[in-house]
């Protein structure tokens, strides 16, 4: 088995990217913004439908063991509900993320990292 | 035949054909190995598959690596024995996946090389980072073999006849060749064609057992529900955990445990990019939700098709109820179709446990040789050659001792309840550690150390000290048998606490704007060996000054 170095640091020596001007820059600043803000629902939304699922799990039993129709209870009933929960919420921050991986890409661009913003 | 008058064969069915399809299972994993073995050219292509992983190929492949043999043989006996409870587990780790999204995926594939530490060391390039993260990432590997290992040992036992000891070393000794030889390359397919198998085997028992109900899943939920014994507990949250907070423990460590989870992170290095990265969480989280629809049908559809007769085959821990559900589908023992029903699903087990601990001795493999010999021991002087050939050493040690902890756990335990532990583990010393370095810009190395040392060690104290290890005849002194909800706190605790102790230390300040960069744009991020062939082939150009 030939093995050669990683090659996937490249030969072509580039300058280091201007990583704390870039940081600072509001084009940046804006785009962390929304990152943040997706992320902050899409938890929040998780944190509430999950962390309640849990507490009723373990503080109310009665009420979780309550048949909605024969053996389907409240608790098989949420515990699917979640699972649709999840798939959404991946669905969206997906969608949420190829626009916000649009624009990184146009700033990327506007300072010249061609290769990178493909 | 009725459900209610079924006699149930105590010996393993049709050895002969079990066997036949075991070897011929381990014969398609061995022919993938010689086939991957070719291609490993570079450390790239040994922990990271050459970057060259497609979104769609690594989710189905980190589908592979999550859905082990506790979610599939754990799940459905914990849904057989106790009902509710044991499904809560699986949806609990399949919720884990949002925040491994939101938090995390990108940003490994932007900031990471091959291991998870790659993260670390980019904030804070000190070798006490990379040990601690090291040590961490082995403790988590080794666990979690052991979990699988049970699985093995058990069904092996049971179907091929051999004493328990024996199906542990069998397995083990098939897993360390393929990793030895074959890489990730060999190991990502491996889970692609185990996560198919897998899907296909259970989506086939699952209609099996609906058509049985006459497609009525409420039907279905009644007949199990009234031959569990436990009546309306059977539907609800308890029987499982009777202590409330160990519900909610065990729960939250679900729920976290993947954020930590070095063998799913080291996933999202053998993509291209950061979109694949993502896309990759779709196809795992559409793949997941699915598996555990099925697998709760099929819990049910144990309780509700073999009844109280199926707690004598299934063991004290249920582990063994999907292959005997299987078997009966098929027509029952002596059928020719029960008994191949009942090989392939056993085979399908199989090559489960044998996909999972591969990939958890890769992510084992790259802590010990890239990150402590190759970054810290040779200061990244050593080769590629040099690191590979450690990384091949560390899978055999972590295996072994894995195998040996494995005979000294012995067969009676849940592996659901088993990998629930490592859950436990990987939430409270990777996760605090992961989540503050890709966004605290004052978190520094002495907060890694601590805050690894402080989760790694309650979490494992606390597990030993609880009544999953202590004999039931004696009160265990801590009294939940999944310690997530103590230690994950205690993680952040050690993390606070290092880098308040830490605060002088500068290294990381000015690092945590290349981080936020890198993460959210991908500049700078390490490519495919591939992109970059074609990227030198174009004439390089200075980047346009900045605005």
């Amino acid at each position: 088995m030939a093995l050669t170095d990683n090659a996937s640091q490249g030969d072509v020596k580039r300058p280091a990217p201007p990583w704390r001007e870039i940081a600072e820059s509001a084009e940046f600043r804006r785009l962390e913004a929304m990152r943040r803000r997706a992320m902050l629902l899409t938890l929040g939304i998780f944190t509430v439908a999950a962390g309640v699922f849990l507490i009723l799990s373990g503080y109310a039993r009665p009420f979780m063991r309550k048949s909605i129709d024969g053996g389907l209870t409240v608790a098989y009933v949420w515990v699917l509900g979640l699972t649709v929960l999840a798939w959404v919420l991946v669905w969206a921050y997906l969608r949420f993320a190829e626009r916000l991986e649009v624009e990184s890409k146009e700033m990327l661009r506007r300072r010249g990292y061609e290769e990178e913003a493909r | 035949m009725s459900y209610s008058t079924i006699t149930l064969a105590t010996a393993a069915p049709a050895r002969g054909l079990t066997i036949a399809v075991f070897v011929a299972v381990l014969a398609v994993a061995l022919l993938i190995t010689f086939w991957a073995a070719r291609r490993i050219q570079s450390a790239t292509d040994f922990w990271s598959a050459g970057r060259g992983i497609s979104g769609p190929q690594n989710g189905i492949a980190i589908a592979g690596e999550f859905l082990s043999a506790a979610a599939f043989l754990g799940v459905v006996g914990l849904m057989f024995l106790s009902g509710f409870d044991g499904y809560m587990t699986g949806i609990a780790a399949l919720l884990s996946f949002v925040p491994v999204l939101v938090l995390l995926a990108e940003r490994m594939r932007n900031a990471g090389r091959y291991t998870m530490a790659d993260v670390l060391a980019l904030r804070l390039p000190i070798g006490r980072v990379l040990i601690a993260s090291g040590i961490s990432t082995m403790c988590i590997a080794a666990l979690y073999v052991v979990a699988q290992s049970v699985a093995a040992g058990s069904l092996i036992e049971a179907l091929l006849g051999v004493p328990y000891w024996a199906g542990v070393l069998i397995t083990t000794a098939a897993i360390l060749t393929y990793v030895i030889l074959g890489g990730m390359v060999s190991t990502t397919w491996v889970q692609i064609i185990k996560a198919t198998l897998l899907m296909v085997g259970v989506a086939t028992m699952a209609i099996w057992v609906l058509a049985k109900f006459g497609f009525d899943p409420i039907r279905l939920l009644n007949v199990a529900t009234a031959r569990s014994g436990h009546g309306g507990a059977y539907g609800g949250p308890g029987l499982v955990f009777p202590n409330r907070v160990d519900e909610i423990s065990t729960g939250l460590a679900f729920m976290l445990g993947t954020l930590g989870l070095p063998h799913i992170l080291m996933r999202f290095m053998t993509v291209p990019d950061a979109r694949a990265a993502r896309r990759s969480i779709g196809w795992a989280v559409g793949l997941i939700g699915v598996f555990y629809v099925f697998v709760a049908i099929i819990g049910l559809g144990g309780r509700a098709i073999l009844g109280p007769a199926g707690e004598k085959l299934g063991g004290k821990s249920g582990n063994l109820i999907a292959p005997y559900l299987a078997q009966h589908l098929g027509g029952g023992p002596g059928h020719a179709g029960g008994d191949i029903f009942f090989a392939v699903i056993s085979a399908v087990a199989f090559t489960t446990l044998l996909a999972v601990v591969a990939g958890v001795l890769m992510a084992a493999s790259g802590a010990a040789a890239h990150d402590v010999y190759g970054t810290v021991l040779r200061k990244g002087k050593s080769t590629d050659r040099q690191e590979i050939v450690a990384g091949r050493i560390a899978v055999a040690v972590i295996g072994a001792v894995g195998a040996i902890l494995a005979l000294i756990a012995g067969k009676t335990f849940n592996v659901q309840l088993l990998v629930g532990m490592t859950f436990a583990v990987a939430a409270s010393a990777n996760f605090p550690v992961l989540l503050l370095a890709l966004t605290w810009r004052r978190f520094n190395s002495l907060g890694v150390v601590l805050g690894i040392a402080f989760g790694l060690v309650s979490s494992i104290v606390l597990i030993i000290l609880g009544p999953m290890v202590w004999s039931p005849k004696t009160a265990a002194p801590f009294p939940l048998g999944n310690p997530a909800i103590v230690s994950i706190p205690i993680g952040f605790l050690g993390c606070v606490l290092g880098t308040w102790l830490g605060r002088h230390e500068r290294i990381g300040l000015d690092s945590f704007d290349e981080v936020r960069v890198r993460s959210t744009t991908g500049l700078g991020a390490e490519v495919a060996p591939r992109r970059e062939r074609a990227r030198r082939k174009r004439p390089a150009r200075e980047p346009a000054p900045a605005r």
